[in-house]
């Protein structure tokens, strides 16, 4: 068997042209369609660790405030209740004080119309006596005591 | 003699004004009056003439006016007074 040189030179320039035409128009674009397939999966991949992690994150963050607002909110209420009870107590001893004031209003106004009712009462005795003393006179002074009296009034004057 | 009266009630009889008119149960002796017309002048510098009235109600004793002044010396005086000074 005998080869052909010229044959097989032109054999490898056919496969060389033929590789430099199917490298340049099918190989290079599938690969390139390859690689951005590739790094649109490793951007979507990505993407979604950074979105997990942010998740992690945002729960983490979401849990530490929840559980400061939790103390905030014990807290508060707790402090409220401090304050209602401190506030009920001042406003219970005001209440006491107030009907303590009350009762010694009440009971000083009773003393001054006792006070009263009383001096009523002496004045109104007062008078009856006068009236039956008056009358006493009236009846029992004969004209010469009244006269003798009269005359001894006088007589004082001196 | 206790203490006495002297008020400004109003002269009943205006005409007697500068009279004292000495008011009692009992018609008052000359001698009676000038006792108080002395006691007057002495007392309150009160000079004037003097007249006796009577005055049943007075119980005893005298009550003198004279211008706006009223010296009670009457016996119903001393009771109002003791009644003012019990009540």
């Amino acid at each position: 068997m005998e080869i052909d040189i010229k044959q097989v030179l032109l054999q490898i320039g056919n496969f060389v042209i033929l590789m430099f035409i199917m490298n340049k128009y099918l190989y290079k674009p599938v690969l390139k369609v390859l690689k951005q397939r590739e790094d649109k999966i490793n951007d979507g991949l990505s993407s979604a660790e950074r979105n997990i992690k942010a998740e992690e994150e945002l729960g983490k963050t979401k849990k530490s405030v929840l559980s400061r607002a939790r103390r905030d909110a014990a807290k508060i209420l707790s402090d409220a209740k401090a304050d209602a009870k401190k506030q009920s107590k001042a406003m219970l001893a005001e209440a006491k004080e107030q009907a303590k004031e009350e009762l010694l209003r009440q009971e000083k106004k009773a003393q001054q119309a006792k006070k009263s009712r009383e001096n009523k009462k002496d004045s109104k005795l007062a008078e009856l006596t006068m009236a039956t003393v008056e009358t006493l006179l009236r009846d029992s002074l004969s004209t010469k005591d009244v006269e003798r009296i009269t005359k001894a009034t006088i007589k004082n004057l001196r | 003699m206790s203490s006495v009266n002297i008020s400004t009630n109003s002269i009943q009889d205006r005409s007697q004004a500068d009279t004292i008119i000495a008011y009692s149960p009992v018609k008052l002796d000359s001698s009676d009056l000038k006792v108080l017309q002395s006691h007057l002048q002495f007392k309150y510098s009160i000079s004037a003439p003097i007249i006796s009235k009577i005055d049943p109600t007075l119980i005893a004793g005298v009550r003198v006016i004279y211008q706006d002044k009223e010296l009670d010396y009457s016996l119903l005086g001393k009771l109002k007074r003791l009644s003012k000074e019990l009540q």
